[in-house]
């Protein structure tokens, strides 16, 4: 029931969201608009580990973030030892999940969408083989757009290869 | 190429005229045969000379009418002697002859090694004249090589200051090409640039007639032989045909 | 002597032919002298400060044209405090005065009004090593169009210098990225080709990617997170009015504009991996053209309309390939390197830019489709979206200088290099509009 609540919570808000981006001109309007959507998503993400938490299913101990090489979209072993873990909690306790896609700044945007959206791909194939129910795992790229680690360096870009599951 | 075309050329040309020279050895004995035959002409006409004066006195005395009586005798003895007289004469007038013959002949011998020192002397001088020529030829042939060498060396340098005032503009590509020529004054300033082929674009061409123009002066053709660059300089083409561009 | 003269006339004649011949063949025109080198310094031009006559335009039109011509490589301006004097027509020009700067060019001009609040400026080009005027040409606009006639102006000169059509009245739309305390504001703006009069087309807290110009230069297509997923939408640059064209799940991306407008090239992966579509503006009906479970990205015209040019790593690593609209067939066109991305293509319809890697570095590359030849074009790292000039003369990229993102150009030949003046934040996905006039 709070899953549903939070669900339309979250619909209003992108919808509030929607109207704010809509509404935007060639004159500036900064304030409103920018924090609305920002609102959403921190909020999205706190509301949602406050709400495993009270299920009281303390096992979210797991990794959340997985990493990949560069221009590929094979789980790694660590990653699939983690997400055995997820699987089981989310076949008990089903929720609704979000796996943002991403990819190091190297090579073209639009590829590197195509490229974080196989990597989040690959890790909700990797949960529906172990019976996680398809329709509850939502899978979205941000590509190169949403940087974890700044620098132009191997270890930022390991860093920003990654699905995030929230 | 041209060269070693010359050279045979040059030897086939010098065999043919030794040829024509030693033909000309043979074809020179009849002139000289003549004048021969003038000079003892006049010898005999000196001997002919001599006689008619002894002759001559007799047709004078014509007082004929007398007829003196002869003596036989004295006549027979003047007979004699005046045959003696003159069979000495006549000896003497052959020994003359005689002699005069061998002066001839030795005045002759002389004519003719005279003749042939002079002979040999000509196919000398011919020969010394032959090899002054095939030197002039190839002082003349060093010469044009030099100026050529030099006329070089002013085409380089009018290269070089085309090439560093040509700016391409950003259509040109390799393969294009434009013909131009350049009127030059001794001073070696530029005086005129005309476009003889075009490349087939405005834009290269015109790169091409400023370069040209920037040059302004080649100050270096003032050194240049006067008459080379009459022969050479006062219009030089250039073709300007880009191999360095990346397109 | 004189009979050995007349002994051998014959022979003498003969050398003297020889010689002849010798000299003949020496002086003779066919040794033309052959220039096959150049030295391509940017052609020295003054532009004589534009006669004004107290008109207050709010703009120093010299100034302008003077940036237009130094930035695009080829030129090089003379500097205003050097000149000896201030030339408003062709008359008034001492040819000598020029030729002491080194001048090659220059530019005189006058501006008048013309009554109902338009002014005409009058311009003549003038060629100083050859002494002559080049062209001559009036323009005329509203107070407000100052820079627009300078503009023309650069555009005039640079086409009768180059004989390359000016691209200096075209526009730039990039995506801008502030960063404040781990937030970010996306803004999608158009500004002038030389960065004046920026307008902001688009602002959000969610990512901005991927604009496309309309062929008519009215529009842009766009990718806009601001729904919470990938869309693309389409806005009018003069109205405002803005349209989202898709809303399917998974990737909606790379919008690229038809040469005829009427059709839109994209990139959505509902069907299970990313594949090509295209849209029907005016039916809105969609239809598939690529069918393969690998990469299929980055569509982008043909100018004929028949084909499209896009990225896919069906062969193992990101290559790009040529679609056939009819047939559905494909096509691959490069070989070499190990990364060949973002296919944009130059007015030529021969020459291709795109984001190449050989070893490990990301550099723009042209690549000419007709022989295959691939040429590296910059030394910078970790370039991308490539974006060509409607002249073709030159190419935009986004790379990055130390952390900072900015904009760099470069020519299709590599000869000339720049750095854009860099702006707040990052700076990325440029798109240079078509010709606008």
């Amino acid at each position: 029931m709070k899953v549903t609540s939070i669900k339309s919570g979250l619909s209003a808000l992108l919808f509030a969201a929607l109207l704010a981006g809509c509404s935007s001109n060639p004159v500036v309007d900064e304030e409103p608009t920018s924090t609305d959507i920002e609102d959403t998503s921190v909020q999205t993400g706190q509301v949602d580990t406050s709400e495993i938490e009270d299920v009281a299913v303390e096992t979210v101990t797991a990794d959340t973030i997985f990493y990949f090489d560069f221009d590929k979209a094979l789980l790694k072993p660590e990653s699939r030892a983690a997400l055995l873990e997820h699987s089981a909690m989310l076949q008990s306790n089903p929720r609704n999940v979000r796996l943002e896609g991403h990819a190091d700044e190297r090579g073209t945007r639009e590829y590197n969408m195509a490229l974080g959206e196989r990597r989040a791909q690959a890790v909700k194939e990797f949960l529906v083989l172990q019976g996680v129910s398809p329709s509850l795992i939502e899978v979205i790229s941000y590509g190169e757009e949403r940087a974890a680690a700044y620098g132009s360096n191997e270890d930022a870009w390991g860093l920003n290869r990654r699905v995030e599951l929230k | 190429m041209s060269n070693s075309l010359s050279y045979s050329a040059a030897i086939l040309f010098s065999l043919a005229l030794h040829l024509v020279l030693v033909g000309a050895l043979f074809v020179d004995w009849q002139p000289e045969s003549e004048r021969v035959m003038v000079q003892p002409q006049y010898i005999e006409a000196k001997l002919v000379e001599l006689a008619p004066k002894k002759k001559a006195p007799p047709p004078k005395a014509k007082a004929k009418p007398k007829k003196p009586r002869v003596d036989l005798a004295k006549k027979k003895r003047e007979e004699k002697k005046r045959l003696a007289k003159i069979a000495a004469q006549k000896k003497a007038a052959e020994k003359k002859r005689l002699e005069e013959q061998r002066r001839k002949k030795a005045e002759e011998q002389l004519r003719l090694a005279e003749q042939r020192r002079q002979q040999q002397e000509a196919e000398r001088l011919r020969k010394e004249s032959e090899l002054d020529q095939a030197l002039a030829a190839e002082q003349a042939l060093i010469n044009a090589r030099k100026d050529e060498q030099a006329a070089n060396s002013y085409r380089q340098l009018i290269r070089q200051r085309l090439s560093e005032n040509w700016s391409r503009p950003p259509s040109a590509r390799r393969g294009m090409e434009t013909l131009i020529r350049i009127r030059l004054v001794p001073t070696g300033r530029v005086v005129g640039v005309t476009v003889l082929k075009s490349s087939g674009d405005s834009a290269f061409d015109r790169s091409v007639e400023q370069a040209a123009l920037k040059a302004e002066q080649f100050v270096e053709l003032q050194a240049m032989d006067p008459a080379l660059f009459e022969r050479k300089f006062r219009q030089v083409d250039v073709a300007f045909s880009p191999e360095d561009l990346r397109l | 002597m004189d009979c050995q003269k007349r002994k051998t006339p014959v022979s003498q004649k003969i050398f003297a032919l020889i010689i002849l011949l010798l000299f003949s063949s020496a002086s003779h025109s066919e040794l033309v002298i052959r220039v096959t080198q150049g030295n391509d310094k940017p052609t020295k031009i003054a532009i004589a400060p534009i006669d004004q006559s107290g008109i207050q335009s709010g703009e120093d039109i010299s100034r302008i044209i003077e940036s237009d011509l130094q930035r695009s490589g080829l030129f090089k301006t003379i500097d205003r405090r050097d000149m000896l004097a201030f030339p408003g027509s062709a008359q008034d020009v001492y040819y000598r005065d020029w030729r002491l700067l080194g001048s090659e060019y220059l530019v005189v001009g006058k501006l008048r009004a013309v009554g109902g609040g338009r002014y005409q400026l009058e311009f003549s080009l003038l060629n100083v090593t050859a002494q002559k005027t080049e062209l001559t040409h009036k323009v005329n606009g509203s107070i407000s169009q100052m820079r627009d006639l300078a503009h023309l102006v650069s555009d005039k000169v640079y086409q009768e210098i180059t004989g390359i059509r000016g691209a200096f009245s075209t526009r730039l739309a990039y995506v801008t990225a502030v960063r404040k305390n781990d937030k970010y504001t996306y803004r999608l703006s158009v500004a002038d080709a030389d960065g004046a009069r920026e307008q902001l087309v688009l602002e959000s807290a969610e990512p901005i990617m991927s604009p496309s110009w309309s062929a008519d230069g009215k529009e842009l297509a766009y990718v806009s997170f601001e729904t919470g997923r990938p869309a693309i939408f389409r806005q009018n640059l003069v109205t405002a009015v803005r349209q989202q064209l898709t809303n399917f799940t998974g990737l909606n991306g790379a919008p690229s504009w038809s040469p005829d407008g009427t059709q839109m090239a994209l990139v959505l992966s509902k069907d299970g991996n990313p594949e090509i579509y295209l849209l029907n503006l005016q039916s809105k009906k969609f239809t598939r053209l690529t069918r393969h479970f690998a990469i299929d990205t980055e569509p982008t015209w043909m100018p004929d309309g028949k084909s499209l040019l896009f990225t896919s790593d069906r062969g193992g690593t990101p290559q790009i390939y040529k679609l056939n609209i009819a047939t559905k067939a494909t096509e691959r066109l490069t070989f070499s390197g190990n990364y060949n991305a973002r296919p944009s293509l130059a007015p030529d319809g021969r020459t291709l830019a795109m984001v190449h890697r050989q070893t490990d570095t990301f550099h723009i590359a042209s690549f000419d489709l007709k022989t295959g030849r691939m040429i590296e074009l910059t030394e910078t790292r970790l370039d991308e979206s490539p974006t060509v000039a409607p002249n073709g003369a030159m190419l935009m990229y986004a790379t990055k200088q130390g952390d900072k993102g900015v904009l760099a150009a470069v020519s299709l030949d590599a000869g000339v290099r720049y750095v854009l003046p860099s702006r707040i934040g990052d700076v990325r996905e440029p798109a240079w509009s078509p010709f606008l006039r």
